[in-house]
């Protein structure tokens, strides 16, 4: 078996029938990060001996309880910002350098309850702001497609690491794109949940009404693996939902006939780049002549969203982030006294981004500012959520390019965070209505990939996931960048 | 609206970050500039709409039975406290030390 050249899926069935042991997959992979991290930088922190450990147990284990482990013997990459007990967590900050977690996250324990082992932990902007990766404190990672450019962010080394198949799956993290569009950067699949499908206990919180954990897999197929190991209602997260999980390799299996696709304008037309749009249209060409249905919806306050996101998630970081004050965990500046050591700590600890956001949350916040800028943002979110509810009166999904454009250069926007947050367009809106979507590869333009993105009604993962599948059906895939002839 | 360097004194104040007088007019100005691209919410109408806290569809209470269950043990929760002494988080003197 070609271990390098196969599926999460076909991994994990050739460990659970024992044609190939755990560890003998876990040791590919590690030669692997070996020879190719150290120019991507895709991984912040890899437990070989950890990981050969974990394959052992598991190769040990009686034949009737691996062959139950649906990820059994599956390498993972786990975003830096998910709290692992055997690997350091810093969320690509100074503040956290070094920290270990006493527990992990819940996504993580389930997915490693199902045989998944956990070889490296993934490198992001710093506390899951930005959208390049390169705001982590740790250095940025390069795009596997095109080293001088960016994998996109938050979850950019999760997402670089599944294109240079660094691992087979990734959990990464979503707050306004931070899995969909380093993952149509990336050219692979990623996936965010409904809010409340997973479990949220253990991520490091950003914006904690927007936050959602979800997987980054190199197929649809994959992703759809990771996600019903992870999904489904944790006592330890009050936000988590009891929605039934839907069984969604089995619905991937049902062919999808006359899908209702609604296009929505917004989404088409200025500050998209030509290019990337004529890519997703003629993705919807192949779909429509392969019998779905394209109908022109319009979501009117779709122009309001970034505003309102960048309202929203800064004001909720300005008090998720109090947490870091040197005190209990992490890095602390010298002081004389108490306020001095908060406010050192805090200044040297954070990078420039993490600052910008937790002042403007502040001011968002503020006596006298809080009406004007935080309740009217939340007021235009309902508006952005009633604007889905209607549309999905008419079709399934909504279809849209998962980014704007293709991935940027290396260095080209940092001094510019307006342009940065405007990169996030196509993909705020779901985190603001709660909706679960997902990115999958449509095409490339001159080499670079380009994602395209459907988002559904609460709790549509299963359909997404079906409509995923249909697009890859109808987009040829071209060899992956670092795979061996 | 333009954030003056005095106002960001304040909200660094309030954030609790340590701002370089040096920095003080080019943060107010990045900032003034994304506050001023906020402005275009003035535009949408929304009288009559409540604001949208949670996108959670709440499908349990979120409570569970009110009966002890184990935490964290104290060794594993100071583990990674930058000081400690004896079996506490050690922070600058707060009362009857000199000035500070």
């Amino acid at each position: 078996m070609d271990t390098l050249a196969t599926s999460a899926g076909e991994i994990a069935q050739s460990v659970r029938v024992g044609d190939v042991s755990a560890e003998h997959i876990v040791n590919v992979y590690l030669d692997r990060i070996r020879r190719l991290d150290g120019e991507l930088h895709a991984l912040l922190s890899v437990d070989e001996a950890g990981a050969r450990a974990a394959a052992r147990m598991l190769d040990s284990l009686p034949a009737e309880q691996r062959t139950r482990l649906p990820l059994a013997g599956v390498p993972l990459v786990v975003k830096d910002n998910i709290l692992t007990d055997r690997l350091p967590t810093s969320a690509g900050s100074k503040i956290l350098a070094g920290f270990y977690s006493p527990f992990q996250a819940t996504a993580v324990e389930r997915a490693v309850a199902a045989g998944a082992v956990v070889v490296a932990k993934g490198n992001l902007d710093e506390f899951g702001m930005g959208s390049s990766t390169e705001h982590s404190a740790f250095g940025p990672t390069r795009n596997p497609w095109a080293r001088d450019r960016v994998p996109g962010g938050s979850s950019g080394g999760p997402a670089a690491a599944i294109a240079a198949n660094l691992a087979p799956l990734a959990l990464g993290s979503d707050t306004g794109g931070s899995i969909r569009q380093p993952a149509a950067f990336c050219g692979i699949v990623g996936l965010k949940p409904t809010y409340g499908r997973v479990s949220r206990f253990g991520l490091i919180a950003y914006a904690s009404s927007l936050d959602q954990i979800g997987p980054l897999a190199r197929t649809v197929r994959d992703a759809g693996l990771l996600l019903q190991v992870i999904s489904g209602l944790d006592a330890r997260d009050a936000t988590s939902s009891a929605e039934p999980v839907a069984d969604y390799l089995a619905e991937l299996e049902y062919p999808l006939r006359g899908l209702r696709i609604g296009v929505p304008s917004q989404y088409f037309g200025a500050g998209i780049e030509p290019e990337v749009r004529s890519v997703v249209m003629s993705v919807l060409d192949r779909l429509k002549a392969g019998g779905a249905q394209t109908v022109e919806i319009n979501l009117p306050h779709t122009e309001y969203a970034i505003a309102a996101y960048y309202l929203i998630a800064p004001a909720e970081a300005s008090s998720n982030l109090s947490r870091f004050d040197g005190v209990r965990y992490g890095f602390r500046a010298g002081a004389s006294d108490l306020v001095s050591l908060y406010q050192n700590t805090r200044a040297e600890g954070f990078g420039g981004e993490v600052v910008r956001r937790v002042l403007l949350g502040t001011h968002a916040l503020s006596a006298g500012y809080y009406d004007q800028y935080y309740v009217k943002a939340q007021k235009v979110r309902a508006l952005i959520r009633r604007d889905f509810m209607e549309a999905f009166a008419e079709v399934d999904v909504v279809v849209t390019p998962t980014a704007p454009e293709v991935p940027f250069g290396l260095g080209s926007r940092r001094d510019d965070p307006l342009k940065m947050y405007q990169s996030d367009i196509c993909t705020v809106t779901a985190n603001l209505a709660g909706l679960p979507a997902v990115s999958v590869p449509a095409g490339f333009v001159e080499g670079l990939p380009v994602g395209l993105q459907f988002i559904g009604p609460a709790y549509s993962e299963a359909l997404l996931l079906r409509a995923g599948r249909m697009v890859e059906e109808v987009v040829e895939r071209p060899r992956w960048p670092l795979d061996e002839p | 609206m333009a954030l003056s360097e005095q106002m960001v004194r304040h909200v660094a104040t309030l954030a609790r970050i340590r701002v370089d007088s040096k920095d003080e007019g080019r943060i107010g100005a990045e900032l003034s500039r994304v506050l001023e691209y906020m402005t275009m919410l003035e535009r949408v109408d929304t009288t009559a709409v409540d604001p949208m806290w949670q996108s959670v569809d709440a499908t349990w209470d979120g409570q569970r039975d009110d009966e002890v269950q184990s935490s964290l043990e104290r060794a594993q929760a100071l583990a990674n406290a930058p000081e400690q002494r004896d079996e506490m988080f050690l922070i600058p003197r707060i009362l009857g030390g000199e000035e500070g």
